[in-house]
């Protein structure tokens, strides 16, 4: 039997050198911690937007130990997390769900700065609409899209959404071993740059419990080619056209707290990511936005800067409250999810709003696309047992409560 | 109780009857304004009124309250307006009482109104309940009342009657639902009808679980008025919504929800308030001076409602129509999702009425005639959208619509069109040319485009639902221009640096807090 940690128990360790620690998975899905790569992540305290956040991503920057070299006359692709619209009462859409426009301007500025090329801000956004740009979206939520453009000199931006400026989609292998779909085909900017950079937000996820820099890869998958995300991805209710990549087991578990997991961890490792940026200056709990009842605004205060994204994730994980390796039974990764939000088929059983997410960290670590394990992790700036937030203990309240 | 309270004021009463009568013989008289000019107020008191609310249950529970409410009419309270453009007093006139009761409010509305009149107000009598018309009427050109607003419920004859024994008085009926509005507005001047307490919430707020694509739930005035004002652009249009426990924005909201769209509100106040007001409490006549900057910002503003509504999309508007409330439905969301139309009556469909538009909603052809159909059909192979309902074949089986090509432009036809999906999906149908003027960054927010006609004035009105200043708005506009002005009720004229967007023009509005017009030339 293997031992189990509970939240509490990381909670309680996490107050002590966890250098010293070994925590094993925790549930019985989880698998074994294999070797994974490991990189310094650097954590820092931010308490707003209004610092010099320039300033403050070159110090972590050079705390992982520098990207100069990889961003100096090379294209830069950064996915940002927009997310829907909406907002809560004296917040913008960037103070709680989407990124923070003044941190894409100072990440932009701090790539410039190293001798970047060429800076795409990327994203799907856009619908059907007739001409709609990435920009539109932007200025939806208030942002300065001139500031952005503004702070490096060649800035772009592309709705990866469709083809954008690009001819033909890309086809991207997943170069890890996959678990649902062996590629993907993808806007070229996911090719066409020589940096990735995956520029997320620090939050709960309704379905997913969290949603960090791994979850933010969801967004790169094209409309233009899936059409509709929640039944080729969530549900796996239909199958992508002919000619696009198809899943490779159609009979595989449908239920999304299984397959979306793992659908992420196959989009990592088809478009594997540099420099993971993890935006919780100011953020919520309780789900990935407004519209997710319960949910309310946060200021956790914290930046997570990596160069592999599990490794980053985990850590931001940590800085959360949650354990990193936490199972499908233990907060985060036991859901909520709202029976009128979802298709009855997904309430497993039907009869239960408690559901369960599988930890998309130890799904890549699994992978080899990185270690979730902190005692591999170098984390350098601001310990963990100084930098967290407990998103749970800020949220338990606003939690259904658990039937007997 | 309520009778023995009257008569235990008698004696004061009487006193202040002579008090008041020897305050209007000093003021100089000065002729009430025009009905079109009138700004209204809810002016309720008396003895009548504490009898009414006592008949209907909804008697003020605080004594001071209802005491101030009793001697609501003496003299000093007229002097409450002063400073504000307030100028047509809604006054307590009919209701069933005891006749006792009610021979002493009409004596007092009498002086009042005397008194009144001198201060350039016009004074209306609101009847609350059917009685006797020719009497009610009667007695109320005795008074020189300036006309009756009826508002409540009534026998379907006592309108009629009413304003037949009214002769050549004002009488104004405050319909319940736009359909009787718009049934009375070639009876009167002054069109008014029952609105909402404008506001917005998130649906989470409200215990929905909303969608990504969500936006708050705004509830608004402003396509109702505008509806009205289109349908009869003679008319003035009037609001009436009763606020409770309201704050200064509460308030301020309400004048500007109803102006910009160019009608007006019935200004209420509730009873506390009132209560404060009549004591003259610092912060209470604070409110009531911030309120009073936003009527003045609305007349001093008045061309505005004269601008004809700016708009690319037309939609088929058909007064006769059965259905009126969901061609209301639809004029509200397509409104709340900020897409710039007007009305094109369905009488008046032919081919240069459409000319104008890059887009029509023609659901309320349903179905169309031939003559209809073949007039749009010719719009949308010249280049147009014609959206339309099932009744105009081709609907599909399981998708929501289809889009199918004709000629030069398309016609999309829905299958079980609703008026949020189509006021939703209208945004994605149409390209920022198509719609003309595009605001980003705006979920609180209604706009409204106006004018923008050959050598006039683009006018953009944005109205910002939630008490929480928005910022950062931007505004997409197809178009060359020179220069971009902002005025705001709250603060001097502004101009805005224009930014040239790929052959289209884009300006930001830094700060909104309520309501704000953005002028551009």
């Amino acid at each position: 039997m293997r031992e189990r940690v509970t939240r509490r128990d990381w909670l309680a360790l996490s107050g002590l050198a966890v250098g010293a620690m070994a925590i094993r998975p925790a549930a019985a899905e989880a698998p074994a911690a294999p070797a994974g790569p490991a990189e310094p992540v650097s954590v820092a305290k931010v308490r707003s937007y209004d610092v010099d956040l320039t300033g403050q991503f070159k110090k972590m920057f050079d705390q992982i130990g520098g990207i100069g070299n990889q961003v100096k006359g090379k294209t830069v692709g950064i996915k940002v997390n927009l997310t829907g619209g909406g907002g809560f009462p004296g917040y913008t859409a960037g103070d709680t769900h989407w990124v923070h426009p003044r941190v894409v301007g100072a990440v932009v500025s701090a790539f410039g700065s190293l001798g970047a090329k060429r800076i795409r801000i990327l994203e799907s956004a856009g619908g059907r609409k007739p001409g709609y740009k990435l920009e539109d979206k932007l200025l939806s939520g208030g942002w300065d899209v001139a500031a952005i453009r503004n702070a490096a000199p060649l800035v772009e931006f592309e709705d990866t959404n469709a083809l954008g400026q690009g001819k033909q989609y890309s086809l991207l292998k997943v170069q890890s071993k996959p678990y649902i779909f062996p590629a993907f085909h993808l806007n070229h900017s996911y090719e066409d740059c020589d940096f990735f950079v995956s520029l997320g937000k620090m939050k709960n996820h309704e379905e997913m419990g969290l949603t960090i820099c791994i979850k933010n890869l969801f967004g790169i998958t094209p409309l233009g080619i899936y059409h509709d995300r929640e039944k080729i991805f969530h549900y796996g209710q239909v199958q992508a056209d002919s000619g696009v990549p198809a899943e490779l087991d159609p009979k595989s578990n449908r239920y999304e707290g299984w397959r979306l997991p793992r659908i992420l961890v196959d989009i990592l490792g088809a478009r594997p990511v540099d420099l993971a940026i993890a935006d919780g200056i100011v953020s919520m709990v309780g789900g990935e936005g407004p519209w997710v009842l319960g949910s309310k605004p946060a200021h956790p205060g914290i930046l997570v800067v990596g160069k592999n994204c599990v490794n980053t994730d985990a850590v931001a994980a940590a800085c959360m409250g949650y354990n990193p390796r936490a199972g499908r039974s233990e907060a985060p990764y036991r859901v909520f999810k709202d029976p009128k939000g979802h298709p009855p088929e997904q309430l497993q059983p039907g009869d239960e709003m408690f559901q369960y997410a599988d930890n998309m960290a130890l799904l890549a670590e699994a992978a080899g696309l990185g270690s979730a394990d902190l005692t591999k992790i170098d984390v350098r700036g601001v310990p963990i047992k100084e930098a967290m937030f407990d998103y749970e203990a800020f949220w338990k309240n606003q939690m259904p409560k658990e039937k007997s | 109780m309520l009778r023995s309270s009257v008569a235990i004021h008698g004696e004061s009463i009487a006193t202040r009857l002579v008090l008041l009568f020897l305050l209007s013989c000093t003021l100089e008289a000065s002729a009430p304004p025009a009905p079109q000019a009138w700004i209204p107020i809810r002016w309720t008191g008396g003895p009548l009124e504490l009898a009414w609310r006592s008949k209907t249950r909804t008697p003020p529970a605080d004594s001071a309250i209802r005491d101030a409410l009793a001697r609501w009419y003496e003299p000093a309270t007229l002097s409450l307006l002063e400073g504000s453009p307030a100028n047509c007093l809604l006054v307590t006139w009919s209701a069933p009482a005891d006749p006792v009761v009610e021979t002493q409010q009409h004596q007092l509305v009498k002086i009042y109104a005397e008194a009144a009149h001198k201060r350039g107000l016009a004074v209306l009598g609101l009847v609350y309940a059917a009685g006797d018309a020719p009497k009610i009427a009667a007695d109320a050109a005795s008074a020189s009342l300036d006309g009756l607003v009826l508002e409540g419920e009534f026998a379907a004859d006592f309108p009629a009657s009413l304003r037949k024994a009214a002769g050549s008085m004002l009488v104004v009926e405050v319909a319940k639902d736009p359909a009787s509005a718009r049934a009375r507005r070639k009876l009167d001047p002054i069109v008014a009808v029952a609105g909402v307490a404008p506001s917005a919430r998130n649906l989470s707020e409200m215990g929905i679980r909303g969608a990504p694509s969500s936006e708050p739930w705004i509830q608004s005035n402003f396509w109702l008025v505008r509806s009205l004002g289109l349908a009869s652009p003679s008319n003035a249009v009037w609001i009436s919504s009763q606020l409770e426990n309201a704050s200064t924005v509460d308030y301020t909201r309400a004048v500007a929800d109803a102006s910009a769209a160019g009608g007006r509100w019935i200004v209420s106040f509730d009873d506390a308030f009132r209560n404060k007001l009549r004591a003259r409490e610092a912060s209470t006549l604070e409110v009531w001076r911030r309120l009073s900057i936003y009527l003045k910002f609305a007349e001093s503003h008045a061309t505005w409602r004269s601008l004809a509504p700016h708009g690319n999309v037309g939609i088929v508007f058909d007064p006769e129509s059965t259905k009126q409330d969901l061609s209301d439905e639809y004029l509200n969301l397509v409104t709340r999702r900020q897409v710039p139309y007007r009305l094109v009556a369905r009488s008046g469909l032919n081919p240069a009425s459409v000319a104008k538009f890059r887009a029509v909603l023609a659901f309320e052809l349903d179905p169309p005639s031939v003559a209809e159909r073949k007039l749009l059909q010719d719009f949308a192979e010249s280049g147009g959208l014609v959206v339309a309902g099932p009744t105009w074949g081709g609907a599909p089986k399981t998708e929501p619509f289809v889009e199918v090509p004709a000629g030069k432009g398309r016609v999309v036809i829905y299958r079980d069109p609703d008026p949020e999906t189509v006021a939703r999906d209208l945004k994605e149908l149409l390209s920022d040319d198509d719609l003309g003027v595009v605001p980003f960054n705006v979920p609180s927010v209604i706009t409204l485009a106006s004018g923008g006609d050959p050598g006039q004035p683009l006018l953009v009105q944005l109205l910002n639902y939630f008490d929480r200043p928005v910022e950062a708005i931007t505004l997409r506009v197809a178009g060359k221009f020179r220069s971009a002005r902002l005025e705001t009720a709250e603060g001097a004229a502004v101009d805005l640096p224009l930014r040239d967007a790929e052959g289209k023009t884009e300006v930001t509005i830094p700060k909104l807090l309520l309501w704000a017009a953005v002028s551009m030339e």
